[in-house]
């Protein structure tokens, strides 16, 4: 039986565990703000383009792995509380994404262009949303 | 599903983040199994008789059994 290393905050995840997935994320996001700049101010060539481009993939990856090691190492209640904080966040995404979209069409609201970045902030948005209602739930 | 396991625990005068220490879990966990808001695992569930030294049975129940 495996025991999981858990920490005494009230969701079992202590803010050291957040330092790593936070410094990947933010190297993700800075890279991809850096490519970003790079093609707007500069003509270069295609494969440094594509270079560029993919470059951000790195963090993320980084950041992905953390999150699933930080998910490994909490009880099983945590990851319960995180398995409905995750399954309230993405079909709770598709949908705000889904009427910011046909509100704009319809000509109620204007058009959103979330964009990646958007999407991301509304994600974490929604994830942080459904991990306090759960963990609520289980207070 | 009802449980035994503050009984259990007031009678040994241990506080939730005691059995949380000796379980390998989150004060939260406890505390969510205390109040029946949350059935553990199977395995969990083994921890808990096993360090209790009580028959699994013995401390979970089917609700109205």
């Amino acid at each position: 039986m495996n025991s999981p290393s858990v920490s005494q905050s009230s969701c079992g995840l202590g803010p050291r565990a957040w330092v790593s997935p936070t410094l990947w994320g933010l190297a993700a996001g800075l890279s991809a703000a850096v490519a970003t700049v790079l093609f707007v101010r500069f003509k270069l060539p295609v494969p440094l383009r594509v270079v560029i481009a993919l470059l951000p993939i790195l963090p993320s990856l980084g950041y992905v792995a953390c999150v699933v090691r930080m998910f490994r190492q909490v009880d099983e209640l945590q990851r319960r509380i995180q398995l409905e904080a995750l399954g309230f966040a993405f079909p709770a995404t598709a949908i705000v994404v889904m009427a910011a979209d046909l509100l704009a069409q319809a000509g109620v609201l204007p058009n959103p262009h979330l964009g990646w970045a958007g999407l991301v902030v509304v994600m974490c948005l929604l994830w942080m949303a459904g991990w306090i209602r759960a963990c609520r739930r289980y207070q | 599903m009802t449980n035994q396991l503050k009984e259990l625990r007031t009678a040994r005068e241990w506080s939730q983040g005691d059995l949380a220490d000796k379980l390998g879990v989150s004060r939260q966990t406890v505390n969510a199994i205390e109040t029946e808001k949350y059935d553990p695992s199977l395995p969990l569930a083994f921890k808990i008789a096993r360090l209790f030294k009580r028959p699994i049975e013995e401390i979970f129940a089917e609700d109205g059994k």
